[in-house]
């Protein structure tokens, strides 16, 4: 793949994201504490898995989805708030807090952000900047130095072309956490997988706190919600299921 | 046992379901191993399960059918997917445009053979995650199986003999999430008149076989990644009398170190149209792929002849090698290769060069040097060294479409009605091959009637 290629697209393999965020978070990664009398972890079982394996392709299906999270950023506090489009493999945000607002684009590449106000709904202004405008600050990708910047790359992973082999979900350590809702709707909340393979034979067990990953996952295979463990916290991000614009950027592809 | 825990893994089963189907599933499994196909076509002549007369559910209709029964579905959507492992079983629509088993995009199968001598006929299978309907002699507790692009457990063919006999006759397979029609670790079996759009990966596939015997005729496959794509399947396949046209990539013939029985070899690819495999209403093709009328990637000994090759926007023919598994003496004769953007063109790495591939007829090569050395080929029993290699530059692949969203195909003609005596027959043992010295090169429209979108 050439390099023009491989920058034109979202880090796509999980497992790939899932050994950045695990580097991250070193050997300090907490486990918070069980809720008493929480069901125990388990791995998934055939429909489970069948319903995690259309996860990241039913984002791709969709196209746009609309997110929002919080994330402190070398001491700052950051809101954030916009839109992932998987099918074009961009992202939009709206970032607020104790500075001016900023609109933030990436792909699976590049990060860029510029001074702009946020829309009567809190999202980011359209049409996107164009990629050339000298407005743009913008720096590589580095999940290594940047918690913002591996949020952004998680988030970008989480779509897909196809759907995933839920066999091999299964296989790879996929766990079923517990049932929950999110804004009313009832939701499985899964570990993802923490790694693309099988565990090997002197591998130690998959629990509930290997993974980096959740995903919370209504009835049609839907993403609401996606914790991201970053160091010893986890980050929350929260879908809805309304529509949201496909994202382009004229000049350079952004 | 294993009867038992397959439907627990494909059917969902409620508690009460299982119940029956460890009554049912035991005895079977015992009947299985003995059922030659004399007892089947004597089991045959009972009348069909009909879905929804008889049964509500296609998983009742499966546990209800004797060997060398036919489930008989009526008109109607069919949320579910259908499990069959009792042997030389007729599976039958009433209507093939209006029964249709629908995956819904969460179920991986539409339809799932794993006994001997299983016949699918005139139906829809639309919406599955993986597979439309599957033919796998590789099944354990977890369930049917096969490899696929993102992983692979390797499996010993020993442990699990391939499948024998089997049918695919007048079945629509649109818009499933990796394959369409898709035959596995399989011996003795025939894919005709079907058709398949919208597959992530192939409209047809044909893996993991030797002496394979089976024929592949009269198909349609177009908006797919790739139309029909083998791996690893070799001897006797024969792929006659095809339309391949309109798909990112129209044919492969490929060793795969995903499955066993390397490298492939031996097939016999005959009278197909592979055309204009250029099209953007399809899912993207894994590798990038767009404009190739014939892939051979560490395929050998294949046998090429009097198919029209023509307005691929890439390459009418593509010779490579998969990993240390060169592209040698596949032979290609008698085609009618026009408006590619090249005939052929060898991009095989420099330390797995091809040889001995022999071409007549082509007017482009890339590089140039590889006209003069593909003819060489034809006149020489010997591996004539063909080291030279140039890329073909094609258009640049437009942006894959979800599986879900690529345009539905027209309406497709019936089956005609099944004479009852011939039904009841099982399968034969050995496929009965067309006389390929019969076929010429086909026109432009070839099957051009079943061609289009709703």
């Amino acid at each position: 793949m050439t390099r023009r290629r491989r920058t034109a697209r979202f880090a796509r393999l999980l497992g790939i994201v899932a050994a950045l965020v695990l580097l991250l978070a070193g050997c300090s990664a907490g486990s918070a504490a069980p809720e008493p009398m929480a069901p125990p972890a388990r791995p998934v079982t055939t429909e489970e898995a069948q319903l995690l394996a259309v996860v990241r392709f039913n984002n791709f299906d969709t196209g746009t989805r609309p997110f929002s999270t919080s994330i402190t950023e070398k001491g700052t506090e950051l809101e954030l708030q916009g839109w992932i489009d998987y099918a074009g493999h961009l992202g939009y945000a709206e970032v607020t807090g104790s500075f001016t607002p900023q609109a933030l684009l990436w792909n699976g590449a590049t990060v860029g952000v510029h001074d702009s106000a946020p829309d009567a709904h809190g999202n980011p202004a359209l049409p996107i900047k164009d990629a050339s405008s000298t407005d743009w600050v913008s720096h590589p990708l580095d999940g290594s130095t940047s918690r913002l910047d591996s949020l952004l790359i998680v988030l970008g992973g989480l779509g897909s072309d196809r759907p995933e082999n839920p066999l091999l979900l299964q296989q790879a350590g996929a766990l079923w956490l517990r049932a929950d809702t999110v804004d009313g709707v009832p939701v499985t909340v899964f570990a993802s997988p923490p790694s693309d393979n099988p565990p090997g034979a002197g591998d130690p067990a998959i629990t509930a706190d290997t993974s980096p990953l959740r995903l919370w996952v209504d009835a049609a295979g839907l993403l609401r919600r996606a914790e991201i463990r970053l160091g010893a916290q986890w980050q929350t991000v929260d879908f809805t299921d309304t529509p949201g614009p496909s994202l382009s950027v004229a000049g350079g592809g952004g | 046992m294993l009867t038992t825990m397959l439907r627990r893994w494909i059917a969902g089963c409620t508690a009460a379901c299982m119940t029956a189907v460890v009554l049912i599933g035991c005895g079977s499994d015992g009947d299985q191993a003995e059922t030659g196909p004399e007892a089947s076509a004597a089991a045959g002549t009972a009348a069909p399960v009909r879905v929804p007369e008889d049964v509500t559910t296609l998983g009742e209709a499966a546990d209800r059918v004797a060997p060398g029964g036919t489930i008989l579905i009526g008109a109607g959507h069919y949320a579910e997917q259908l499990l069959i492992d009792t042997p030389d079983v007729t599976v039958r629509g009433v209507d093939r445009n209006d029964t249709v088993i629908d995956g819904g995009g969460i179920r991986p199968y539409g339809v799932v053979a794993v006994a001997d001598g299983v016949r699918v006929e005139n139906i829809t299978v639309t919406g599955a995650t993986f597979y439309g309907v599957l033919f796998t002699g590789l099944h354990d507790e977890n369930g049917p199986s096969a490899p696929t692009a993102d992983g692979y457990q390797r499996w010993d063919p020993q442990q699990f003999p391939p499948l024998q006999r089997f049918r695919v006759d007048h079945v629509t397979a649109f818009n499933n999430g990796l394959y369409g029609i898709y035959a596995f670790n399989s011996q003795h079996g025939v894919i005709t008149d079907s058709y398949a759009s919208g597959s992530a990966d192939s409209g047809f596939y044909v893996g993991q076989c030797r002496d394979c015997d089976v024929l592949v005729t009269g198909n349609v496959a177009e908006r797919n990644a790739v139309g029909f794509e083998n791996a690893n399947a070799s001897d006797s396949v024969v792929v006659a009398g095809n339309r391949f046209a309109g798909n990112r990539v129209g044919l492969t013939l490929l060793s795969s170190y995903q499955e066993a029985f390397l490298p492939q070899h031996a097939n016999q690819v005959v009278g197909n149209l592979i055309s204009g495999n250029d099209e953007a209403d399809s899912p993207a093709q894994a590798d990038g792929g767009f404009g190739t009328g014939i892939g051979i990637g560490g395929g050998q000994s294949n046998t090429v002849e009097r198919n029209r090759i023509s307005g691929n926007a890439r390459a009418g023919v593509i010779l490579t090698n998969t990993e240390d598994i060169p592209a040698t003496d596949n032979r290609f004769r008698d085609n009618v290769l026009d408006d590619n953007a090249v005939d052929m063109a060898n991009q095989s790495a420099e330390r797995t060069p091809a040889t001995g591939n022999c071409a007549t007829g082509v007017a482009t090569t890339l590089p140039t040097t590889l006209l003069a050395e593909l003819s060489a080929a034809c006149d020489s029993a010997d591996g004539q060294p063909q080291a030279s290699t140039a890329a073909a530059e094609g258009p640049d692949a437009p942006p894959g479409k979800s599986f879900k969203q690529v345009t539905p195909p027209i309406d497709q003609p019936n089956l005609a009605a099944a004479d009852p005596a011939a039904a009841s027959q099982p399968l034969p043992g050995i496929v009965a091959m067309p006389d390929l010295t019969t076929l010429t090169v086909p026109a432009a429209d070839l099957l051009q009637a079943n061609s289009g979108t709703r």
